[in-house]
């Protein structure tokens, strides 16, 4: 009797995901006439920028600067936007949790996917400087599909944890945005790791973004497949972040639905 | 429409715009990429009749040499050509060949002096490949030549027995300046010049980085120190023995690809923004021209679509009055017919919600954590609704009523599925489900139609259902013209309008919950909405409202229920309940 398909509800899942995810993206870009492109073009004039300052100061320990930079750069901008974005997905779509059918996750998940998104806009640039830098691209180039997985799943994991605690905290805005100064001087994005101490080396190895950012490097720039460690250590943090973030989530589901 | 042109017009002129941007740098990168050199040294400015010199070749290359030729040229007169070439030419031209491979390829001459004068030595000519490359394919590419950017050439003065050796007189005065002054042995040998100064190369704009380097790196050198050919002065009669020491073999490896790199490396960079600022220049300028210039046509022809879907519109509200009393009684024998169903369609199970609130409302973590310190923080619970229990048939048209916070809509949010009751449960479907609040869930920046599409996603529809239902929702929202408009330009009235027709599409209401929906909007959008649910329920479904106009109430529902302080206090016949809710407000005041 009734013509909607309901069984197809993953079909859904997904539509409701691009439809607020397009929403973002319009949203974001309502009012400059450039829109979408400044995905492309920001990156590109960041990477200008710090080439400018640091190419000379690292000339001697890293081979092709804009490149490492970039890498570094985009992977960045996924995890903290990414991150950063599903902090309010939950408080920013208030009206909208009211009448949703899917689980609330979906709000975090848009955030996320938005990131990626713009992630692919991005590359865009990406690609483009590695023509432009000549980067001779080998088969383990492909691996960075399988690095931006890891990526998503960490700051999924990550947003369904901050998107919960904004709702009770939103101070939990400021002292992230904090944390993520922090994060970002420890993903050696546009100095080289062996800069630092042998300590700080250590404890840079376990930062699941620089993991990220390094895996990416290996294999796109250097055309290596990245070590059993890399690998390890990026399928825990994925899975601890994802389970972790979860369970956050839906302890205090109920509770953010009464306060919102 | 006007806006959209011109976002399309910007798109155009942004995709090629990039095009060209990106066909420009590459063709940058391209042209600059190609590079090849051949400069040419002699280990001693000046020597004795009869003396060995030996004078380098050095081919330098951007990415590497392929198959290279070089054709020299000297001085027959005062020097005779010992050995180091590949081919002797006639009338002294010497020829070097070979296969590359190498980024940097150097080769040693030597010759003999002999007469009196000076004697050159010059390239002729020089022709330099890439290197070749063979495809999996086997089939080897076309040599692809470089731009040869410098022929290096060098002499060397013979100096007859008699001469003195005058080191004082420099040849340019930058040079001068930052000399050091050597003490040369009158035989000068070539092994044993010990020459610092600054070095100048047939690249000048590669001269100043070089020069530190070269200089503290002179000494440990080859061989033999060079001379560019370049610094030797033009005068012969000019007496000159201090000269420019070029670096041996193993400096012109180390520095000179690095500097050409960087220095490659910060044009493209500059390109680049120059690019970008060439592309938001002509981008704001086209828009502007674009906004000038809004697309009439297509408005015009939407005029026309508009008024003809007008007037389909017109008459079948024409159609519908005549209908409305049929329908009325239809859906009330239905009603009757489905009551005799046992199984309530939402059944409310003594629900009790309770609310934790913190006396001290922390506005955040500071306060929160100042409260705590101070043991402010005590929560206080709240009962939005003791054990309430009711059921609602199949067709059945509920009526909530109650006081401002009694409870209404916390019970609606739990029907629907948005909370979770702390005690007691529901019986629902909540798939079927669909809560209309008043201009909720809408996106002021995007337009209507956007808000359809991302509504109507939220609370279930597919995508294949808005695409056949699209039509059917902007009609009966009465919002043909405003579709493309962005919604914080709607009025409130038109706002409830596209929600409302948002959550009645289709059939794909079951179960409506409107929350003060009804008593919104003009006299004729009201009697359309209430058609709508009729028609609603003449299909199968169930309503349940909340409202605080009685006449709304009694006029419309089957069944109403008092809820006053999270207490059940009356079910029955509308007009009964309302009745007595009224004495009860009375009461009260």
């Amino acid at each position: 009797m009734k013509n909607i398909d309901r069984k197809a509800s993953a079909f859904q899942y997904f539509f409701v995901i691009r439809e607020l995810t397009s929403r973002e993206i319009k949203r974001k870009y309502a009012r400059s006439s450039l829109g979408i492109l400044w995905s492309v073009l920001n990156p590109l004039l960041t990477m200008v920028v710090m080439s400018l300052i640091f190419s000379t100061m690292f000339r001697h320990s890293i081979e092709n600067f804009p490149i490492y930079y970039l890498t570094g750069q985009i992977f960045w901008t996924l995890f903290s936007t990414a991150t950063n974005s599903s902090m309010t997905a939950l408080v920013d779509n208030k009206s909208l949790l009211i009448k949703a059918k899917l689980p609330k996750q979906t709000f975090v998940l848009s955030r996320v996917y938005t990131a990626l998104v713009n992630f692919g806009y991005t590359s865009i640039a990406y690609v483009l400087m590695l023509a432009v830098f000549r980067v001779k691209l080998h088969p383990s180039a492909f691996l960075v599909l399988v690095d931006i997985l890891f990526a998503m799943a960490i700051a999924t994991g990550v947003g369904y944890a901050l998107s919960v605690e904004y709702v009770f905290f939103a101070d939990i805005k400021y002292l992230y945005g904090v944390f993520l100064t922090l994060l970002m001087y420890f993903s050696a994005i546009f100095y080289p790791v062996t800069r630092l101490s042998e300590g700080m080396q250590k404890i840079i190895a376990y930062n699941p973004v620089y993991l990220t950012i390094q895996f990416a490097r290996q294999c796109v720039m250097y055309g290596e497949v990245p070590d059993a460690q890399t690998w390890i250590r990026l399928i825990l943090w994925s899975a601890g972040s994802l389970i972790a973030g979860w369970l956050m989530f839906k302890k205090r589901e109920n509770k953010v639905m009464q306060i919102i | 429409m006007h806006c959209s042109e011109l976002k399309k017009i910007c798109k155009y002129v942004l995709v090629t715009m990039l095009g060209v941007f990106s066909v420009l740098m590459l063709f940058t990168v391209k042209a600059k990429a190609d590079d090849a050199s051949v400069n040419i040294v002699s280990g001693t400015d000046e020597g004795n009749e009869g003396d060995d010199i030996a004078v380098g070749v050095a081919i330098w290359t951007e990415h590497g040499a392929g198959p290279y030729e070089v054709v020299l040229q000297y001085d027959t007169e005062h020097l005779e050509y010992v050995g180091g070439a590949d081919v002797i030419l006639e009338n002294g031209m010497l020829k070097f060949t070979g296969a590359g491979g190498e980024q940097e390829i150097d080769r040693v001459l030597k010759f003999r002096l002999k007469g009196e004068g000076t004697g050159s030595v010059n390239v002729a000519a020089a022709q330099i490949y890439m290197p070749v490359t063979t495809d999996e394919n086997g089939v080897t590419a076309e040599p692809v030549a470089y731009d040869i950017t410098g022929l290096g050439s060098t002499s060397v003065r013979v100096r007859t027995d008699d001469e003195e050796v005058d080191n004082n007189i420099p040849e340019n005065d930058e040079q001068a300046e930052d000399r050091e002054e050597v003490q040369e042995e009158n035989a000068v040998q070539e092994d044993e010049t010990v020459q610092e100064d600054e070095t100048v190369q047939e690249e000048p704009e590669s001269v100043e980085d070089a020069t530190d380097e070269d200089a503290a790196e002179t000494e440990d050198a080859g061989q033999y120190e060079l001379m560019t050919g370049a610094d030797y002065p033009e005068d012969p009669e000019e007496k000159i023995t201090f000269s420019e020491v070029q670096p041996t073999e193993g400096h012109v490896d180390s520095i000179k690809p690095e500097d050409r790199k960087e220095s490659f490396f910060y044009n493209t960079i500059f390109v680049i923004l120059l690019a970008v600022m060439v592309v938001i220049a002509v981008v704001q300028t086209m828009a502007l021209i674009a906004e000038r210039k809004p697309g009439k046509k297509e408005t015009q022809k939407d005029d026309e679509k508009r008024d003809i879907k007008n007037a389909e519109l017109n008459i079948l509200d024409f159609d519908y009055m005549d209908e409305t009393e049929e329908v009325r009684k239809k859906s009330e024998q239905v009603q009757w017919s489905l009551k005799g169903e046992s199984k309530p369609v939402i059944a409310v199970k003594d629900v009790t919600m309770e609310f934790h609130l913190s006396s001290g409302t922390p506005s955040g973590l500071k306060d929160y954590l100042i409260q705590m310190l101070k043991g402010q923080i005590t929560y206080r619970k709240l009962y939005a609704l003791k054990h309430i229990s009711f059921d609602v048939y199949r067709g059945e048209i509920v009526g909530i009523i109650g006081t401002n916070g009694s409870g209404k809509s916390t019970i609606l949010k739990i029907v629907s599925g948005a909370l979770k009751p702390t005690e007691g449960r529901i019986d629902v479907d909540r798939r079927k489900v669909q809560l209309l609040t008043l201009g909720t869930g809408f996106d002021m920046e995007l337009t209507g139609r956007e808000n359809v599409y991302l509504n109507g996603a939220i609370i279930g529809y597919s995508k294949s259902f808005l695409d056949a239902h699209y039509q059917e929702i902007v009609e009966f929202a009465e919002l043909q013209d405003f579709m493309e408009e962005k919604v914080k330009n709607y009025s409130s009235g038109m706002v409830s309008r596209l929600g409302f027709a948002i959550a009645t599409a289709g059939d794909a209401a079951e179960i409506l919950i409107l929350d003060e929906v009804l008593s919104v909007g003009d006299e004729f959008f009201k009697a359309k909405s209430l058609k709508r649910v009729k028609e609603l329920i003449h299909g199968g479904s169930t309503v349940l409202m909340v409202s605080h106009s009685m006449a709304t109430i009694i006029d419309n529902c089957t069944k109403c229920v008092w809820i006053e302080k999270g207490e059940l206090k009356m079910i029955g016949e509308p007009k009964e309940v309302c009745d007595a809710y009224r004495k009860y407000g009375q009461g009260v005041a």
